[in-house]
């Protein structure tokens, strides 16, 4: 009996001494000397910064991020742009783009997110989708009967659009492998029926959540992170809650690796392996879960409350001709085209250096910016483009369609207008505005994305003023057309904040920089 | 009563003395007890470029106040092997040894920077990670089979279901399932990992008669399974740790069959381990090769490390822990597996793997890789 005991006890206590959890390692002792690590992010990675200032204060290394897109990012980092560190939703794109690649040293991956669809909890009780598996080509089906809107960003800008267009396409193609160029074409036409229901486009996937917030009535869901539909769950701004539906055959996900680069000194590198063993330890990896709803990377750590397992993984195109091949098919037939109204100053104080670096940025659309950002910002087929110079007064509009089958001729007409342009007189901001906005109301084939781009370099000083453009806004019937100003020169910058506020728009600066840029980063938007 | 209290007594004073014996035994196997007796004064930094798959193992305090005690200060960074071969072919790379995962690799640094001597601490077998419910379905399917009374997953036949087409949800008692992929073995990328060229080479040999190829003829005939085999599934992770670990957090629906290191399986010391739940399993490819760890020393710090790794019974006891197979030590505690291929040789390895790093896609009109 009493050997009985103390064998027990015995056993109990040698037992506890060998379970994992009591023999683990003492935690890694992760500080070192203060440090500063530049890191080129995604945008959506903003959510972390409570995180990572207690990161600096557990490593002392100071998390500085600058947002970018996802292929504008890789091209900076082909480019020998000078950071420590990326990261992004994946390495997929820099590992397309060669000289990236060659600049990525040691990863590690932090978190990850599916890329799925929110919709609105009504609409997806209509739909019958609240309680059961659905299927891209279910999906697609009801979008192609414009049974729901929704918002995506642009694949050629963003991850979450590109990796939707990923999705539905290998989905509907449905041979169970990675798409290439050939699937892509078979499979255009049930994907261009499905983007007869996207109602909103964007550059980056952040502007995109707070613009499907602020027109809620008008779209029924949107294409995103799983994490960015629970935060917009949570942050209770919304009039109706989001169902997340999880498309069955498959999804995309995004694994965030924290990247340090090749060529950062020896102290960034150091800096990245405490950061990033930190960030995998597995009560911050439970926190990452609790507080941004991303899935942790560390297996063992559960996952965050209310997300289901994994879903079926569908295969990522590894080849950049099939990544090409799938931008050209979205931008030249399988989205919806789109009608811009370039409203262009060419006031006496655009004379000179100023008129000449207008042209060559809107040149750099036409077809003659070979870079990969570049390629995707062209003027796309079947989409229509309107140049609308004014000074004193606005002048005659002219429009331009670019053709289906033959787009070249088409953007060098495009050009040689561009090119024709001549500087005087005075500045006539919103009469011009106004005059755009007549010239889309009076086009025909309403089915397109429609936004305006205003390009000045200085105040309005002639015909209508800003009230009086509000007070046209406000009157005006029909859906929002968001107005782009892009800031040059002196450019009168409040109102310009104003002008995009109210018409759902965002300015871009160009005023230190790069005018081709800007160009180039609206089209996200158009 | 008081038969109880004794007890009560006897029980806890032997709790107090076990429970001191234990935390003794901890403080003196820590290589800061004083009792690290014989240790060397002076430290040297090392520095090395390594397989991600033995991060844990390296990082692991033990081992570094193991190597500590020899004189040694370990630094390594980890690296897939075609990343590792790039930064090893600049003159100025920081590192006092490499230390991959494949013989092919280290014979590959050892030209690049002119290195005779190797040390070859330990080996991995290559392994298929997969789930319960698979494997009863792949046994309806013909890819599990029983060889030597062991279950191995037959890779002939898995690279038959490839080429015939079939998906996850055409396999019998899987109909309901939503996974419409075809069915494929998860790798790592060949452009960036050790493992993926394992994978090459059992898979050439499979596909060979079971026999490594051993000509540009052999090449030329399973080339196009090997380019149908990889560009199925599209982008692949670069490090085969990255692989291991959404194989276990990710579940069956993303990771129904994953090629790894078996130490990467057995490993029971690391923060990452997999659940004996019987839910995860795993199986030998048949054939299947293995990985022989080899470090290749730049330096005399190098050579040093490479010395201890190899010899030092404490670092040896710490490797088998982590899952890593001894040469030449019996393994009672893990069975040989039935059928194994030694790897072809360099250059044909080299020509093959040349061919998948291009990014190819298949075309299945001409049945030929595409790039």
């Amino acid at each position: 009996m009493i050997r009985r005991v103390l064998t027990t006890a015995l056993a109990a206590v040698l037992l506890a001494g060998c379970t994992p959890g009591a023999e683990k390692q003492p935690p890694e002792d992760l500080t070192g000397p203060a440090a500063t690590l530049r890191v080129l992010a995604g945008s959506e990675l903003a959510d972390m910064e409570p995180i990572l200032a207690d990161a600096a204060k557990a490593t002392g290394v100071t998390v500085d991020l600058e947002f970018t897109g996802s292929l504008e990012g890789a091209e900076k980092v082909a480019a020998g742009a000078a950071y420590d560190a990326v990261w992004f939703s994946s390495n997929r794109y820099l590992e397309m783009e060669p000289a990236a690649k060659s600049r990525l040293g040691p990863s590690e991956r932090i978190m990850s997110s599916p890329v799925v669809l929110g919709l609105r909890a009504s609409t997806a009780a209509r739909l019958g989708w609240a309680n059961r598996a659905v299927t891209w080509s279910e999906i697609a089906a009801a979008a192609s009967r414009r049974d729901f809107t929704f918002a995506m960003t642009d694949p050629a800008a963003s991850n979450t659009g590109f990796s939707t267009l990923v999705a539905v396409a290998s989905a509907i193609d449905g041979s169970g492998r990675a798409l290439d160029a050939a699937a892509i074409e078979r499979v255009s036409e049930p994907v261009n029926g499905f983007f007869t229901a996207h109602a909103l486009t964007a550059g980056s996937s952040d502007w995109l959540a707070g613009e499907f917030v602020a027109r809620n009535r008008e779209l029924d869901g949107l294409f995103t992170y799983e994490s960015s539909l629970v935060a917009l769950n949570r942050a209770g701004t919304l009039p109706e809650q989001l169902t997340i539906v999880y498309p069955a055959d498959g999804v995309v996900t995004a694994d965030y690796p924290l990247t340090v680069l090749a060529d950062a000194p020896d102290a960034a590198r150091d800096a990245h392996r405490r950061l990033t063993s930190w960030l995998r330890g597995a009560d911050v990896q439970r926190r990452i879960g609790e507080d941004t709803a991303r899935r942790p990377a560390l297996p063992g750590v559960p996952l965050p409350a209310g997300l289901p397992e994994s879903p079926v993984e569908l295969p990522f195109p590894e080849t950049r001709a099939s990544l090409r091949a799938l931008l050209t098919a979205y931008n030249d037939e399988l989205r919806r085209p789109s009608r811009t109204v370039y409203v262009l100053d060419v006031s006496g104080s655009m004379d000179g250096d100023r008129i000449r670096a207008l042209k060559a940025a809107l040149s750099g659309l036409t077809g003659v910016n070979t870079s990969l950002t570049g390629e995707f910002c062209r003027f796309r087929s079947r989409e229509d483009v309107v140049l609308l110079p004014f000074s004193q007064t606005p002048q005659a509009a002219r429009s331009f369609t670019v053709d289906a089958a033959d787009a070249q001729p088409s953007r060098d007409a495009i050009r040689d207008a561009i090119g024709a342009l001549q500087a005087g007189g005075d500045t006539a901001v919103y009469d011009s505005l106004i005059a755009a906005y007549d010239s889309l109301d009076a086009a025909a084939g309403r089915d397109r994305f429609v936004s305006i781009v205003l390009m000045t370099d200085g105040e309005s000083n002639q015909g209508r003023d800003l009230a009086a453009f509000k007070d046209f806004v406000a009157r005006r019937d029909g859906a929002a057309v968001p107005v782009f100003p892009i800031l040059f020169g002196e450019a009168a910058e409040q109102e310009m904040t104003e002008v995009a506020a109210i018409t759902r728009g965002q300015t871009w600066d160009a005023r230190n920089g790069d005018l081709t840029r800007a160009f180039c980063q609206i089209r996200g938007y158009q | 009563m008081k038969a109880l209290r004794t007890i009560a007594l006897l029980v806890s004073v032997i709790l107090v003395a076990v429970v001191a014996w234990a935390v003794v035994r901890r403080a003196t196997a820590s290589g800061d007890a004083p009792a690290a007796a014989g240790c060397a004064g002076a430290r040297t930094r090392v520095t090395g470029v390594i397989g991600s798959e033995k991060t844990p193992y390296l990082n692991d305090p033990r081992v570094l106040s193991r190597l500590s005690c020899l004189g040694l200060t370990l630094v390594v960074d980890a690296k897939g092997s075609r990343d590792m071969v790039n930064t090893l072919s600049d003159d100025a790379h920081p590192y006092d040894f490499a230390f991959p995962s494949s013989a092919s690799t280290a014979e590959r640094i050892q030209q690049l920077r002119g290195v005779n001597d190797t040390y070859k601490p330990f080996s991995s077998v290559m392994v298929v990670a997969t789930w319960k419910p698979v494997v009863t379905m792949l046994r309806g399917a013909g890819v599990v089979t029983t060889v030597q009374d062991r279950p191995v997953v037959d890779v002939d036949a898995l690279v038959g279901l490839a080429r015939a087409g079939t998906r996850w949800n055409q396999l019998k008692g899987n109909e309901s399932s939503p996974n419409n992929k075809v069915v494929l073995l998860r790798t790592t990328d060949p452009k960036d990992s050790g493992s993926a060229i394992q994978f090459v080479s059992l898979a050439s040999a499979a596909l060979n008669g079971d026999r490594p190829v051993s000509s540009a003829a052999d090449v030329a005939k399973v080339m196009p399974d090997m380019c149908r085999l990889m560009a199925y599934q599209g982008t692949k992770e670069e490090t085969s740790q990255d692989l291991f670990e959404q194989y276990l957090s990710d579940g069956p629906a993303r990771s129904p069959l994953a090629l790894v290191y078996e130490q990467q399986f057995l490993d029971t010391t690391s923060a990452i381990t997999v659940p004996r739940d019987g839910e995860h399993v795993m199986l030998f490819p048949n054939p299947t090769v293995y990985a022989r760890h080899t470090v290749v020393p730049f330096t005399d710090a190098g050579d040093r490390l490479g010395r201890a790794l190899d010899t030092d019974e404490n670092l040896q006891a710490l490797a088998a822990e982590y899952g890593f197979r001894l040469d030449g030590r019996a393994l009672t505690d893990r069975p040989e597996p039935p059928v194994v291929q030694e790897p072809p040789e360099y250059a044909l390895l080299e020509s093959m793997l040349s061919e998948l790093e291009a990014n190819p896609s298949f075309d299945d009109t001409t049945g030929k890789c595409a790039k």
